[in-house]
């Protein structure tokens, strides 16, 4: 432990922890253009510039490790001064086009201009250094604009020390110095670029000109890609999404996260949701609204309690439901049908695997399912429920849930075999996850509509946020099961989310009066031998 | 004139001064003898302290406390690097060495190595002394031929081998940060600091970097003893050390004097006073990078401290004389078009600050500036001191700084006149 | 081995061999490489610096970097003569400026330009450290000091004698 010492305030840290990761946990302001606390140090930009005690220059906080008994002023005179002379110079071969810079509104040049420079431009226009290279389209959905550059190679260190591969370059020197695409980027990680450009130098070409940022609000969630569980924030206006971005967590993504994972925002969209839900009658499909529709659902459901020694109905939940769903529909079926036909273990579809984020599992809570299921003594698996379709044994099978790729490679027959069935009720979000036997389908709220938590490949549970939903149709599988209940005439209660989330983690984790506040923005790690039981499992 | 003292320059009359022979028929490799496998390094690194031997490329920091960083014993291997990237304005001394006595150099390269515990030095020579780079390459192969490089040198145990390195036109290589950077094979762009490179050097490996004249120096110390050459010097810095001398003087070159002549004898005695016998209007003491002094001022003894007293900069001992006439805005502009053309471009002060100096000049000298433009001049040099990973920026604010404390009047005269009053006919 | 864009004299492949074995790295290599690679083919072509990236088995944005860092290495063809004004403050003093004009008005070219037999390019350099005998002027790899128009004049009529471009 060291005690050092920052505008007057003591603080207790770790000895040799950088300064400037010690300032923004304090909340003590540094402003910055190269530091990135998942990349290297480079030191180029100078604008962390600092006044330690017993040294005679300003020092770049981002390079000083902390000593026990050391002195800081990050507000002196000379503090301020040097800010505001840096980055006068990191301005003057800039243009002035923060109109028709997609990057304003989250441009740090313009955020430190407005606080410490609102002063008029001493260079002229024809003085300035050329860079001729504006709107290069670098591939992988990247945009670079050489003149906006501030030289403070984020983008350089990213490729080379997160992707591994240097298809950047610092080419030239002095005022003529620009960085050049040298190699194709040719990554799955490409988009982290323009997240860590601080200027408008490498913008997204995804979102370039959709949006300007000021009028977008901002939820924190995790992405659903694939099992890693990236954390992100859902940039949104009007019930439309417009990106995804990676927020820090270094539990989980660090700073970044795939492709994959940011435009998959794109799903989100209303066109690719179902807005309204239907019921398969003879003469076609008929829409209706969803308690309607599960009042009709019920009827159906009612007839067959008791109809056998367990009654024929079954359920399949796809690995991207939330927990809290999972537990409702495991219950609903215990308490309803005292059946415990309920099948967790969907495989999620394969895909793309590296040593960096994406795991090759999409789904997003394919753990959480099979922690769920590994606490049942035992458990209704895929072939069990495909040995009773197969017998005749089923009426009705309700599959909750989008992610049915994975189950459809591993059984191709699938669809065939649900030809048979007297009910399909599908609890679903997107369009292209329907299925065409399907006799019910019930609007399902797609992650960026509901609350919950999953859990992630490494066993940590983190909550997913609900921004906002797009009509009361739409409910979250928990609160159609607690009005499906109701309309059989039955005394099943779901319960409130927060008491569901209390009792999954009970249940997997022995982690009694945990609750949604407990996971937070961080999300929090099952305790390890938990993860071991799992892993033997 | 003074009794002459002549210890790097003792041969340069003759015209082998280069060989082998030469040097070993005049004392070279005795120090060798006298040192490896009997003398302890620990022991020459102390007497290299207490000879007060200054590193003579620019910063004048003590070379055995230098030495003495290097942790012992080492984890890793330890390299020395000499550095010959000559390239201050007006600075061409180390050059003469190169090619005029590089057993002298290759003989300090084995001593300093011996005390550091390197097997390997590199000696990185500036791209466009090719002729120093053949020079070396001889001396090299002759050395190893004499048993002087390689293995158990002189069956003292002791194995070292020495190679030359091309640099490719870069000023900022003279910086060791970078010149490191450079030997790697990379841009030379200077490192944040710490770590230093006697901790994490050359891949990343304990190292040690020289200025050839500061290596050139240590056979005769360690043949003649600390004391001989402190003693030569001026208070706490020894010997003697190579200033070139150039401009407007009668007689320029390289002189050896020792440390603390004063600047007027160098110019109007060893150097024969200013061409055409006019007055002298301005002089810069220590390379590019210093100071300029007014003729007032050159009474200074020539060593690091006492340049240093009077605001100024012993540096590269790049001396470089101007007479009336000269354009003081021209000069300066000279300057810091030079930095702007060196800049690594890594600091933002640095990067945009030099190019910015060097633009603002253009317009004063051209009749073109206004009187904000010598404030904002001030403003810009300013803002680029002390801010930056290594010492370029401040060796293009320290000439534009004191350039105008000195000559302000004739920056103000070029605003009000619109022209350069000096030179107004100059050639464009 | 190199590849095939990498065809050295058997001279040249000896020095690449003695540049491999003076350094630990192969990257340490890069600078002393292309210097000779420069000297075989005249410049630094961009199949070349390509090859020698492999060759050094290193990322071509690291080649890239140090052609453009350093001012020594030619990415197109030079002329065969080229010519190196030292526009240093030593050489600006006595008289360097006099000698580009003179030099631009023979030449018939600018700064940065090359004559159309391809016989001279003109450039002007920052300080070439031959200070005690200003003015300088390095032609190719050779230093002429102490330059005076005259002087300067009889270089340039030796020089243009030779055949226009080397055989």
């Amino acid at each position: 432990m060291a005690s050092v010492v920052i505008n007057g305030e003591r603080y207790d840290v770790a000895e040799g922890e950088r300064l400037i990761d010690v300032c923004d946990r304090v909340g003590v302001y540094i402003p910055r253009f190269c530091y990135h606390p998942n990349l290297s140090v480079a030191g180029n930009c100078r604008m962390c510039l600092v006044e330690i005690e017993g040294m005679p220059k300003l020092q770049i906080s981002c390079n000083t490790n902390v000593r026990d008994g050391m002195s800081v002023l990050t507000d002196s005179q000379k503090v301020k001064e040097a800010r505001a002379d840096v980055l006068e110079f990191i301005f003057i071969n800039h243009p002035l086009d923060c109109p028709v810079c997609d990057q304003a509104g989250e441009c740090k040049l313009q955020d430190y201009y407005m606080e410490v420079g609102l002063y008029k431009s001493r260079m002229p226009e024809e003085f300035k250094v050329k860079k001729p290279r504006k709107a290069v389209r670098w591939g992988s959905g990247i945009v670079f604009d050489a003149e906006r550059c501030v030289l403070c190679t984020r983008c350089v260190r990213f490729m080379n020390e997160v992707v591994g591969k240097r298809a950047i370059a610092v080419t030239n020197r002095g005022d003529h110095e620009e960085i050049a695409l040298v190699e194709p980027l040719d990554t799955l990680y490409a988009g982290n670029l323009a997240d860590i450009c601080p200027v408008g130098a490498l913008t997204s070409e995804d979102f370039r000109f959709k949006m300007r940022v000021w009028f977008l609000s901002r939820t924190d969630t995790v992405c659903p890609g694939c099992s890693r569980g990236c954390n992100i924030t859902a940039w949104h206006k009007d019930k439309k999404i417009y990106r995804f971005t990676p927020r820090q967590n270094e539990s989980v993504n660090h700073a970044w996260m795939c492709d994959i994972g940011r435009y998959s925002y794109k799903e989100e969209d209303s066109s690719s949701l179902i807005l309204k839900g239907w019921v398969r009658e003879d003469s076609g499909t008929k829409e209706m609204g969803t308690p309607e529709l599960l009042g009709l659902l019920a009827q159906g459901l009612k007839g067959l309690k008791g109809k056998a020694e367990e009654a024929p109905v079954a359920v399949l939940v796809a690995p991207d439901r939330t927990n809290e769903e999972m537990f409702a529909i495991c219950a609903f079926m215990a308490e309803v049908f005292g059946s415990s036909r309920v099948v967790l273990d969907v495989p999620a579809p394969k895909g793309p695997k590296d040593d960096l984020l994406l795991t090759g599992e999409m789904a997003s809570n394919s753990r959480g399912l099979s922690l769920f299921a590994s606490r049942s003594a035992k458990p209704y698996t895929i072939d069990a429920f495909k040995q009773d379709l197969e017998a005749g044994k089923l009426e009705a099978v309700m599959l909750f849930g989008d992610t049915w790729e994975g189950l459809k490679a591993a059984w191709p027959g699938m669809q065939e075999a649900f030809k048979a069935l007297r009910t399909l009720a599908m609890f679903t979000s997107k369009r292209k996850a329907l299925f065409s036997e399907a006799t019910f389908v019930i609007p399902s709220a797609s992650m960026i509509q509901k609350d919950g938590t999953w859990v992630n490949v490494t066993g940590h549970v983190q909550r997913v946020r609900k921004a906002y939903r797009l009509n009361q149709d739409i409910l979250a599988d928990n609160e159609s099961l607690g009005l499906l209940a109701e309309f059989m005439g039955e005394s099943f209660q779901v319960g409130k989310l927060e008491d569901i989330t209390r009792r999954f983690l009970e249940v997997i984790a022995g982690l009694s009066g945990a609750s949604l506040a407990d996971v937070g923005l961080e999300g929090v790690s099952l305790p390890s031998e938990e993860q071991a039981k799992h892993l033997e499992a | 004139m003074k009794k002459v003292i002549k210890i790097l320059t003792q041969n340069f009359d003759r015209d082998d001064s280069h060989t082998l022979e030469t040097y070993t028929k005049t004392g070279g490799y005795q120090a060798v003898r006298k040192v490896l496998g009997k003398i302890a390094p620990e022991s020459v690194i102390e007497e290299v302290k207490r000879s007060n031997l200054r590193g003579l490329g620019g910063a004048g920091f003590p070379t055995g406390m230098k030495w003495s960083f290097i942790s012992k014993p080492p984890k890793k291997p330890v390299y020395l690097l000499i550095n010959g990237d000559e390239g201050e304005p007006g600075t061409f001394k180390d050059r003469t060495i190169m090619t005029r006595d590089p057993h002298r150099l290759i003989e300090g390269v084995l001593l300093a190595s011996y005390a550091l515990g390197a097997h390997a030095a590199y000696i990185y020579v500036r791209g466009e002394f090719t002729f120093c780079m053949e020079a070396l390459g001889k001396a090299i192969e002759e050395a190893k031929e004499a048993g002087y490089l390689g293995k158990n040198i002189l069956k003292s145990g002791f194995d070292l081998d020495v190679y030359v390195h091309p640099g490719a036109g870069a000023y900022i290589c003279g910086e060791e940060t970078a010149l490191i950077e450079s030997l790697e094979g990379k841009p030379g762009r200077p490192r944040n600091k710490p770590p230093f490179p006697a901790v994490v050097g050359v891949f990343g490996c304990p190292t040690i970097v020289n200025n050839v004249e500061t290596i050139a120096h240590v056979p005769q110390i360690l043949l003649n003893g600390a004391d001989w050459f402190a003693k030569i010097g001026s208070d706490r810095n020894g010997g003697t050390r190579l200033f070139s001398v150039s401009g407007h003087v009668k007689r320029p070159g390289v002189y050896e004097l020792p440390m603390g002549t004063p600047l007027r004898e160098i110019l109007y005695e060893h150097a024969g006073g200013i061409i055409g016998d006019i007055p002298l209007k301005g002089v810069i003491p220590g390379g590019s990078s210093a100071p300029i002094l007014r003729p007032e001022e050159i009474d200074v003894g020539m060593d690091f401290d006492q340049l240093a007293k009077i605001g100024s900069m012993g540096g590269s001992g790049g001396i470089i004389a101007m007479a009336e006439g000269t354009c003081m805005v021209w000069a300066l502009h000279n300057l810091a078009r030079f930095y702007a053309h060196e800049s690594c471009g890594q600091c933002s002060p640095c990067r945009e600050g030099t190019g910015w100096a060097e633009k603002v000049l253009r317009r004063i000298e051209g009749g073109h500036g206004t009187a904000s433009d010598i404030e904002l001049l001030e403003k810009i040099a300013k803002g680029m001191s002390a801010r930056t990973i290594c010492p370029l920026a401040d060796a293009c604010a320290l000439p534009i700084l004191s350039y105008l404390q000195k000559y302000r009047d004739e920056f103000e005269a070029h605003v009000r006149e619109k022209r350069c009053p000096v030179r107004p006919k100059r050639a464009a | 081995m190199s590849p095939e864009v990498l065809a050295f004299s058997k001279e040249a492949q000896a020095e690449l061999e003695s540049i491999l074995q003076a350094y630990p790295t192969k990257q340490a290599c890069l600078l002393p490489v292309l210097h000779l690679v420069q000297r075989e083919f005249g410049y630094i072509s961009d199949p070349v610096a390509e090859a020698v990236a492999g060759l050094l088995d290193i990322p071509l944005a690291v080649a890239v970097e140090v052609l453009t860092f350093y001012t020594l290495f030619a990415r197109r063809p030079q002329a065969k003569y080229v010519i190196q004004v030292c526009r240093g403050l030593s050489c600006a003093l006595l008289g360097q400026e006099e000698l580009l004009v003179y030099l631009k008005n023979r030449l018939k070219i600018k700064e940065g330009e090359m004559t159309p037999d391809g016989l001279f390019e003109l450039k002007t350099v920052e300080c070439l450290g031959g200070c005690g005998e200003s003015p300088v002027v390095r032609i190719n790899e050779t230093y002429y000091e102490l330059q005076t128009i005259d002087r300067l004049g009889s270089v340039l009529n030796e020089l243009s004698k030779g055949p226009k471009r080397e055989a």
